[in-house]
């Protein structure tokens, strides 16, 4: 994580490239995980965006205290749920066929993760936000459930309960899926 | 996908990227607003001026390259020293983005700083110091930092004139700490030649002639202090050697005659050694101390004492015009020499006081103070406390004071060593000579988890007496394959010079080690290990040697200092004091017992946590006293109580499941929503969905998160899963009876009948619609499929009024639709 330090001495330090350096590092890993909370490619790119314009506006005051990943999903996750707080992202629609969106997103969509992916993307949208925001933090952030029940403000049991709930929906939307 | 497949390791491999224009789009934006918010707040605020921001940003650069180690390692020969190659990274970065000054501030053009930008490049340290004092401030800032990294003793004597020259100039502090880098440089370099020079005969042979005028030089000072020659001892505080002058002061101010005054006054300035803060070879706080003995020999004892204190706290006459308190106040040699000063008045407050000091110097005659009178080995225990418990000087005061307490303290400066002090080791290598002591030395080298203490000991084997003992060579092969660069380049450097002397019992195994090391994954170690080949007169280079070990993964690369029991403390309670707080507030009560009766295992007395911990067993015995007669006009306390115990519990069965819910409703009649919401969480996460009451929690919940966070999406969510269960799906678990079937209902029991009364009732099935069709935006109406699908074969009349919903949005939007492209065919 030393590279990380530096990189944000750098930043702070106004190097531009070393924002590229720290986009080029963890852009995927956020994108995958605010695309798997959202279920909607573009909203994501959007927070994607927001998430680091307000990291390089704030970097004078920002002191990396822990590991510069977890700050940045962090980020994510609060832009996630100021975007379901003020009602922009609607809860997208999962339909049998697999697609959601417009036709033609849908199937670009499609294309692009492969239909397994898309049938895993797509019961995760179905679950609950909160039981979400679980899975795909400690199985696509690597996060600690203690560092999600800090985010979550709920006791790590609760997020225990979130994360073994939330595997059981999915297996059944999925075995619902096949069957069908 | 098959369902046994691994769901968490699909959903682990799921991938996203982004498009090129994506990145181009987020960068250019980062990028835009980054420059407009680089800069600190503190920063904008404090530093007003042009000018002082452009020193400011020098005296940070300058710290930031001393502490990435800029001006250490090897970079290429040159005249048998070893000189990094000119890198005007950073230096140059800082000098462009730092503001330009206002026009008439004397700063030159541009081209003045390039020329001394080609200066250091071509390594014209001459150049650069004429620049110091003819150049520009900018220019002679840059020469400043450039000079720190290739200078030499006369850029250094330069640059502190200009520092004493400098007064309240900003650009002070950057010429001390340029200064300091170029000594600590150079001091470096005097060790590594000295290893170089050979024997240790030739090394006495070389020194002899400075040695000689030396004691030559201090049998005369003897000789005019016996004889009170003041005026001799003055002029020698101008004419002689740098121990002379330390000497004359030491007696000069010893004798109190004023007229020395000037001359202390103007070395002051010069050596005062203002940047030292920590122990060295360093006396020359020698000139500090003499004027202020000369300046109090006739005052009151307690004015004495006040002065002796001022000049540790950085005031006073003694502290040179333009030294900033802040440095004054760390001088580690005015600290030593105040403490034994004050140690000299019968004042018991004089320790304490000197044991508050932030001055290193100070600090460890303070704790010497206080342990001097003791038994060796309570005198040692009160050390090893003093080194656990507190922070900063007084921590350094007492490792350095272990070294005063003899041989008994080797254990526990070991132990300290262990718990990452690594000032032990510098006290341990006093004792280096012993085998004992120097075997833990390399053991700390290679096996100390803390890297702090590895680099303190890696830096004792610059000493070239000791690579002929036989554990050093293959400590520091070892240490080569350090995490840490600092560490494993110095150990690569003392190898090379190990080679070079060849005094090392491990000849052949350093050649071997040496060859690996060609194939270092470090290019510093490399340059060394080629450096010590070539020093061995090896003629196996170009031999095929072994891979290079990994670099070790179980010692940690960047430390920190280890904690007081204090700040492990504070570490540990924090996180736990907050669980503690947020279980007393949210329950169950039993869990908050069990927090705070931890916290006060750590902090044992502690009110605040004794007051919490009553208030939370309360919380449990009202829980307990109002086992199974909870009612809703119970007192506060065992509401909460009842309220812990029930979020706390694990159901096996559906016997709590009542009393919840009652709870839950009494909390929502009380205004009291997050308990509420929270209880109604854990029914529905506990019991079959089924079940009336886990129906009716759900459809609390969809209502309190509409309320609390205007969550539109999570409520309608909520009553869609009511509406998807079957209402000959439902039943009461907390009451059999109502399971029955009722006759005259067509065979449908009382939970049933309740179901569609309270819960799939028609002002209920309004209200999802309206609030998937009333959404402004009109975005949530996509829910009316989520309610077509999931509801059809449970609610047929909820799907007719989505399906009509949607119809209605459908022909409204192609109605806008429509309009809008009129409106755009007429224009």
């Amino acid at each position: 994580m030393l590279e990380d330090k530096l990189l944000v001495l750098k930043l702070k330090r106004g190097d531009a490239d070393a924002l590229r350096r720290i986009y080029e590092k963890y852009k995927d890993d956020l994108l995958t995980i605010t695309a798997s909370l959202l279920h909607e490619a573009g909203a994501a790119e959007d927070v994607l965006h927001n998430v680091f314009v307000s990291f390089a506006k704030d970097i004078s005051r920002f002191q990396l205290l822990g590991n510069l990943r977890s700050h940045l999903i962090t980020r994510v996750v609060n832009q996630v749920r100021e975007k379901f707080r003020r009602k922009m992202y609607q809860v997208v629609e999962v339909d049998r066929t697999g697609l959601s969106g417009s036709n033609s997103e849908g199937a670009d969509r499609a294309a692009a993760v492969g239909e397994e992916s898309q049938l895993l993307t797509d019961a995760l949208a179905r679950l609950p936000i909160q039981q979400r925001e679980v899975i795909i933090l400690y199985l696509q952030g690597g996060m600690k459930f203690r560092e999600i029940a800090n985010i979550q403000d709920v006791s790590i049991n609760t997020v225990w309960s979130r994360y073994r709930y939330g595997l059981d929906e999915l297996r059944s939307f999925l075995i619902g899926e096949i069957i069908e | 996908m098959k369902p046994e497949d691994d769901i968490e390791q699909s959903i682990r491999s799921l991938r996203r990227t982004t498009t090129a224009e994506t990145d181009e789009r987020i960068l250019n934006d980062a990028s835009a607003v980054l420059g407009e918010f680089v800069q600190p707040v503190v920063w904008r605020m404090i530093i007003k001026s042009p000018i002082t921001r452009f020193i400011a940003a020098a005296v940070i650069i300058m710290a930031v390259l001393i502490g990435f180690g800029i001006f250490t390692g090897p970079g290429e020969e040159r005249g048998g020293q070893v000189v990094k190659q000119p890198d005007t990274s950073g230096v140059k970065e800082v000098i462009e983005t730092a503001e330009k000054p206002e026009p008439g501030s004397g700063v030159r053009p541009d081209a003045e700083l390039e020329q001394t930008e080609q200066m250091f490049a071509a390594g014209d340290a001459d150049g650069l110091v004429s620049m110091l004092s003819e150049g520009g401030r900018k220019t002679r800032f840059a020469a400043a930092i450039y000079l720190a990294r290739i200078g030499d003793l006369r850029a250094a004597e330069a640059l502190e004139k200009l520092s004493a020259e400098a007064g309240e100039d900003e650009m002070n502090e950057l010429f001390v700490m340029a200064a300091s880098q170029i000594r600590g440089r150079l001091e470096q370099e005097r060790r590594g030649a000295e290893f170089a020079k050979g024997s240790p005969a030739d090394r006495a042979g070389a020194a002899a002639p400075d040695k000689a005028e030396i004691e030559a030089e201090a049998k005369q000072i003897q000789e005019m202090f016996a004889a009170g020659d003041v005026e001799g001892l003055i002029e020698i505080l101008s004419v002689g050697e740098f121990a002379g002058k330390v000497a004359a002061a030491e007696y000069l101010g010893e004798i109190g005659d004023e007229r020395a005054l000037g001359e202390l006054e103007r070395l002051n300035k010069e050596y005062g050694g203002w940047a030292a803060r920590e122990a060295q070879h360093d006396s020359s706080g020698a000139f500090a101390w003499a004027i202020c003995k000369i300046l109090n020999s006739g005052s009151a004892e307690d004015e004495q004492i006040a002065a002796w204190f001022d000049l540790l706290e950085g005031s006073g006459p003694a502290v040179p015009e333009g030294i900033k308190e802040r440095a004054a106040r760390y001088n580690f040699d005015v600290g030593r020499r105040v403490a034994v000063e004050l140690d000299k008045y019968d004042n018991p407050s004089i320790v304490s006081r000197l044991r508050q000091t932030e001055n290193k110097g100070a600090a460890s005659g303070a704790v010497w103070m206080e342990v001097r009178e003791m038994d060796t080995d309570p005198a040692i225990a009160y050390c090893v406390e003093i080194a656990r418990t507190e922070d900063g000087a007084q921590r350094y005061g007492a490792i350095l004071c272990l070294g005063r307490l003899g041989d008994d303290a080797i254990d526990a400066l070991d132990e300290l060593a262990g718990e990452g002090h690594g000032e032990a080791i510098r006290v341990l290598s006093r004792y280096k000579g012993n085998p004992e002591v120097l075997k833990l030395i390399c053991w700390h080298l290679t096996d100390n988890k803390n890297s702090l203490v590895r680099s303190m000991a890696v830096e004792q084997f610059y000493d070239g007496e000791l690579y002929n003992q036989p554990e050093v060579v293959p400590a520091l092969i070892e240490a080569m394959y350090d995490p840490n660069k600092y560490i494993r380049r110095n150990a690569a450097r003392a190898l090379s010079m190990a080679a070079y002397r060849r005094k090392t019992p491990h000849l052949e195994e350093l050649e071997e080690a040496m060859l690996t090391a060609l194939k270092h994954a470090d290019k510093e170690v490399r340059e060394y290990a080629a450096k010590a080949l070539e020093h061995l007169g090896s003629e196996r280079i170009g031999d095929e040697a072994a891979e290079p070990p990994a670099f070790r993964s179980d010692l940690e690369e960047q430390s920190v200092p280890p904690l007081t029991v204090q700040q492990k403390l504070a570490a540990e309670v924090g996180p736990l004091e907050k669980e503690a707080a947020r279980l007393l507030k949210m329950g169950p009560a039993e869990e908050a017992v069990g927090k705070y009766e931890e916290l006060l295992e750590l902090a044992p007395g502690h009110q605040a946590y004794i007051e919490a911990l009553e208030k939370a067993q309360a919380y449990e015995a009202a829980a307990a006293e109002t086992m199974e007669k909870w009612e809703p006009d119970a007192p506060y306390i065992g509401v909460k109580g009842r309220y812990s115990y029930l979020i706390g519990r694990e159901p096996e069965d559906v016997n709590g499941l009542g009393e919840e819910f009652d709870l839950a409703l009494f909390l929502v009649e009380s205004e009291g929503y997050e308990k509420a919401l929270k209880l109604y969480e854990h029914i529905v996460e506990h019991y079959p969905e089924n079940e009336y009451k886990v129906i009716r929690a759900a459809a609390a919940i969809g209502g309190l998160e509409l309320s609390l966070y205007e969550d539109v999406s999570a409520c309608v969510l909520r009553y869609i899963d009511i509406f998807a269960v079957g209402t000959e799906e439902v039943i009461d678990s907390t009451d059999e009876r109502r399971n029955r079937p009722l006759a005259q209902e067509g065979g449908r029991t009382q939970a049933q009948l309740d179901f569609e009364r309270f819960c799939k009732n028609d002002e209920m099935r309004e209200r999802t619609i309206e609030l998937c069709s009333a959404e402004a935006s009109g975005e949530l109406y996509v829910l009316l499929d989520e309610i077509i699908e999931r509801c059809s074969q449970t609610d047929p009349k909820i799907v007719g009024m989505a399906e009509a919903a949607k119809a209605e949005i459908e022909q409204r939007q192609e109605t806008e639709a429509e309009g809008e492209n009129a409106i755009g065919g007429r224009e």
